[in-house]
């Protein structure tokens, strides 16, 4: 599955279920075009966009709950002058939310220290590293709610149907003629992916400018500073990991 | 010496290994600045400061009539006890310093002193007295010094609890001080001795100065020292002995080849110079881990490979025990660069934890072991070790953006290569320190009449460069001088040292009986402990009597802490010294996300960006984040107030075609319209006629229209929860 932006910065993808290109030669009517190669056989097809589909519900429950957990974890260290136990924990911020907040805490964008205890996972250049991504971020977001979407979908090559959708959500289809039913199916599943993807994004990038501010307040950083928006954008990508992994291990519920 | 396991033993990510938590709290820079502003800082004290930047009568630390500091006979010089050490303790130090104590009395004549008994260091109540208590009492005033009143150079002789770092550090504004607290009493024989051996021309050492540096990759502040603070500081010794004549070399260890084999041999091996400077990493350990007595400070070496890479072990710090014996380092004076290289505190000095807390680092304060090793080396100890009390930042030789800021360095350096004493070598860094702190209480008072006049991102990093300034401190008599020869010396004499056998035993690790009482009963419990274990090691000199039980512990309560075996670090509740302080709202200053986005936009028009210290052009790049998050939740709420307007209508379209591709009008077949709009209704075209295979495609027009309604209901969701998140939960009628 591919996310293609117009101009020359690739798009990309924070759930890492699409790839990102680049078509410079996209009309600038379309802000992202969503392209998407199926398995020629159709029970393969339909497997991997169930499993995407599967993916993408997991990180839709996920997200509504990262403000709430935010808001706790902020509380907790209010509450308990930080002092968190996290023996055994890694020092990866994508496996533990709380070790995101334990080291956006500990940073001091004034200066470097050099006690070894206040070694943290992230320096000057990965803090600016977030940011920028976020930027770029930024803008696609606001290229998927406001522009118009193209969706296609091939199998093997062959058209199945290409859909547009605008910001507001008008949906305008062509089908393939010639494809089968089955084939035609599959195209609603890829459009039912896309528009989740769009909504899923849409929150991502809400959870972390919220929770930038948040981080901010409360930490050293104040609202939207580099460390402050870093480690919201780690901290929201840990929780989804954290449910992902819970939700891997459990049934769906109907 | 054997290695120790070679086990991982320190975890990065701000986690202890020992116990898996953090030590210090956050340091919001709000509440940063709110303690700040709550800060009780003594009047004297302050007044000190000011003086020294301020007033030209006082930027001599010296009245001018005595001179620079550098002549003895002049200035004076004295050591102080602590007042409530058992006098045969203080004697027995006395008599192995003797050979020390006669040398500077027979330089000082009239100008000696020594201040025991009742006129040495209190503890009254329960309160360490402060320095201007202190000279207050010897008839001197805060101002330059009247060596004629008190001498000049001071020497403290107690360990950090009996007299506090504190007091240290106010001393050091106008006088030179140093201190040495050994745990042996042939450790003070030894000092005594190689101090008088360098002085009495015994010892002559090359004029050779080395540079050694750390620079671990992905670490920061080690490649941050090892570029703007070891290799500077180098290449300036260079040039000014090239300019001055003044006979030094001077040798850059770099980085690659800064390992403990090569630290090993400047440290009392073969290459030991006449002064040394390292920057490091200090190795840190939790409240009463069992390494941090013997291992606190102790300096990371190149061995160890980076944080990317792997944890530190034992294997690539130097510590006190890894120093080889039966070398010399008469006549040298060390400048270590690195967290707790000098000491420890009680208190983290870094810890204001929400405005409200602060945390103890130790269970009492007390000096690192690796200095007064080098201090005390049978063999031939170091004339000084200058170290870093607490931890150490890159505030001390970066300013903002500034790189390289290594004046106060460059002036201790020069002072040394032109024979000064380390106390008068320092005092630029004294003055230093004077500045920022005029500076930071300056900001202060502005914003308690306008909370805008300053942004607490300054007010903050004053803050913490003040505590870092602050923090320097001699270990050693301070009236010392590196032990050089002439300019065309080349090789270093330094004598065997001969240390009488006379002096044995221990003592103990509080020397000051009412400083004892201060401390917590477990902590108390612990320095006990911590005396047998030296009279254990070293024997017998004078067990001091276990102090009463006293609940009285005021300066460290602790209730529910003084469990047996307790690991819990006390803490200590800030309180407000201001009506007027800072109302708080559960710690956080926003009461909605939008209040806090709005002030973003506010500082990065504002200076307040600069705190940020970040490239312009990433400065700018979060700038226009800021800006386009403002504009996408404003782009979000007109979608909103479109998509539930009146006229608001879902189209979806279905078509059937044989090209693909971009929509094209031509080879396009339009079949079915669905319009729905806000109330529901749904509007279906249908073609006129239709045959067998519309069936399908209307199950997927259906199907698209299901898709499509589901999509607005979802963005129309994600509108509503962003408006409760971001401006907060609308509030009921009160």
């Amino acid at each position: 599955m591919r996310v293609i932006s117009a101009g020359t910065h690739p798009a990309f993808d924070v759930f890492q279920q699409w790839d990102g290109a680049a078509d410079s030669a996209l009309p600038a009517a379309i802000g992202l075009a969503w392209h998407v190669e199926l398995p020629e056989d159709v029970n393969s097809a339909r497997a991997y966009l169930d499993e995407q589909a599967r993916r993408s519900r997991a990180a839709q429950h996920a997200l509504p709950a990262v403000d709430a957990a935010l808001l706790r974890d902020l509380d907790d260290i209010r509450a308990r002058g930080f002092r968190y136990g996290f023996a055994g924990d890694t020092a990866s911020a994508a496996g533990n939310p709380r070790s995101v907040l334990a080291a956006a805490a500990r940073f001091d964008m004034t200066g470097e220290t050099f006690a070894l205890w206040d070694r943290l996972p992230l320096n000057r250049q990965a803090v600016e590293s977030v940011v920028e991504r976020l930027g770029r971020w930024s803008e696609q977001v606001q290229q998927a709610m406001t522009l118009t979407a193209l969706v296609d979908s091939r199998t093997a090559g062959a058209w199945i149907a290409s859909s547009r959708v605008d910001w507001a959500g008008n949906v305008d289809t062509r089908w393939n003629a010639a494809a089968s039913a089955n084939r035609q199916q599959l195209h609603a599943a890829v459009l039912e992916q896309v528009l989740a993807t769009r909504q899923n994004w849409l929150r991502f990038f809400l959870q972390v400018t919220a929770g930038a501010v948040r981080v901010g307040a409360v930490l050293a950083s104040g609202p939207l500073s580099p460390v402050a928006i870093w480690a919201a954008w780690n901290y929201v990508q840990a929780v989804i990991g954290e449910y992902q992994t819970l939700a891997a291990g459990m049934p769906e519920a109907n | 010496m054997s290695e120790l396991n070679d086990e991982p033993l320190v975890s990065f990510n701000g986690i202890n290994g020992a116990t898996g938590e953090y030590l210090t709290p956050p340091t919001p820079v709000e509440q940063v600045a709110a303690a700040a502003r709550n800060l009780s800082w003594r009047r004297e004290h302050l007044d000190d400061l000011r003086g020294r930047v301020f007033d030209t009568a006082q930027a001599m630390s010296v009245l001018p009539q005595f001179g620079d500091g550098s002549d003895i006979q002049r200035v004076g010089w004295g050591v102080i006890f602590p007042a409530s050490a058992r006098p045969e303790h203080v004697d027995a130090i006395l008599a192995a310093l003797e050979p020390l104590i006669h040398l500077r009395k027979q330089a000082a004549g009239k100008r000696f002193r020594i201040y025991q008994g009742g006129d040495g260091f209190r503890w009254i109540d329960g309160r360490p007295e402060t320095k201007n208590d202190w000279i207050t009492r010897h008839g001197a005033s805060v101002g330059p010094v009247d060596p004629d009143v008190i001498p000049f150079h001071l020497l403290i002789v107690a360990d950090p609890q009996s007299i506090p770092f504190q007091f240290q550090y106010e001393l050091d504004v106008q006088h030179s001080v140093g201190r040495i607290y050994f745990p042996r009493l042939a450790d003070y024989a030894c000092y005594a001795r190689s101090v008088v051996d360098a002085e009495t021309g015994s010892v002559r050492l090359a004029r050779r100065a080395v540079f050694f540096g750390t620079a671990h990759a992905g670490d920061g502040a080690t490649q941050a020292s090892a570029d703007h603070l070891v290799k500077p500081l180098h290449e300036h010794v260079s040039r000014l002995s090239a300019d001055f004549s003044m006979g030094w070399s001077s040798e850059l260890v770099l980085p690659g080849d800064a390992d403990r084999a090569t630290l090993k041999t400047l440290l009392g091996g073969s290459q030991t110079p006449a002064f040394l400077l390292t920057a490091t990493h200090g190795m840190a350990w939790p409240y009463q881990h069992n390494r941090q007595a013997g291992e606190q400070g102790a300096l990371v070496c190149q061995d160890w490979k980076g944080p990317e890479v792997e944890k530190v072990k034992r294997s690539h710090y130097l510590a006190a025990a890894d120093l080889p014996e039966g070398n010399s380092l008469a006549g040298s004076i060390l400048f270590t660069f690195a967290c707790f290289g000098a000491g420890t505190p009680y208190w983290d000095d870094y810890a204001i934890a929400q405005n409200t807390a602060r945390t103890a680092l130790a269970a009492r304060p007390f000096l690192s072991q690796l200095p007064l090793r080098l201090l005390a080396n049978p063999a031939g100890g170091a004339l000084a070790v200058v170290g870093h009390i607490e931890r150490a930042w890159t505030h001390s030789f970066q300013w903002g953006k500034l790189q390289s800021q290594i004046q106060a360095y460059q002036s201790m350096i020069y002072h040394l290569m032109d024979g000064k004493p380390i106390g008068v070598a320092m005092d630029d860094m004294n003055v230093r320190y004077a500045q920022i702190a005029s500076q930071l209480s300056n900001n202060l008072q502005e914003l308690k009449f306008d909370p805008q006049a300053v942004s607490p991102y300054q007010v903050a990093f004053e803050w913490a460069a003040a505590n870092d300034a602050r923090g320097y401190a001699v270990l050693g008599d301070p009236a010392v001088r590196a032990a050089v020869g002439p300019p065309e010396t080349r090789q270093d004499t330094r004598p065997v040292l001969l240390i009488s056998q006379a002096f044995m035993g221990a003592l103990p690790v509080v020397l000051d009986q009412e400083a004892l009482l201060a401390l917590s009963q477990e902590e108390q419990r612990l320095a006990g402990q911590a005396d047998q274990e030296l009279i254990d090691a070293h024997g017998a000199f004078a067990v001091p009597q276990a102090p009463p039980a006293d609940g009285t512990a005021d300066r460290q309560p602790s209730p529910g802490n003084d469990l047996p075996g307790s690991a819990q670090a006390p803490r200590q509740e800030m309180r407000s010294s201001s009506s007027t302080s800072q109302p708080r709202t559960g710690g956080t200053p926003y009461t909605s996300v939008v209040d806090g986005l709005a002030f973003a936009l506010q500082q990065y028009d504002t200076a307040g960006a600069e705190s940020f210290n970040l490239r312009d052009d990433a400065r700018e790049k979060i700038k226009s984040i800021v800006t386009g998050l403002n504009n996408a939740l404003q782009n979000l709420a007109r979608s909103m107030e479109k998509l539930t307007a009146d006229a608001a209508t879902l189209t979806v379209t279905t078509s059937v075609s044989d090209l693909s591709g971009e929509a094209q009008a031509g080879g396009t077949d339009l079949r079915y319209r669905t319009n729905i709009n806000l109330l529901g209704d749904m509007n279906v075209l249908v073609p006129r006629s239709a045959d067998a295979s519309d069936e399908a495609l209307l199950a997927l027009h259906t199907e698209m229209v299901r898709l499509a309604l589901e999509n607005r209901i979802a963005f129309l969701k994600t509108i509503g929860d962003t408006v409760v998140q971001i401006f907060g939960a609308p509030k009921g009628d009160g």
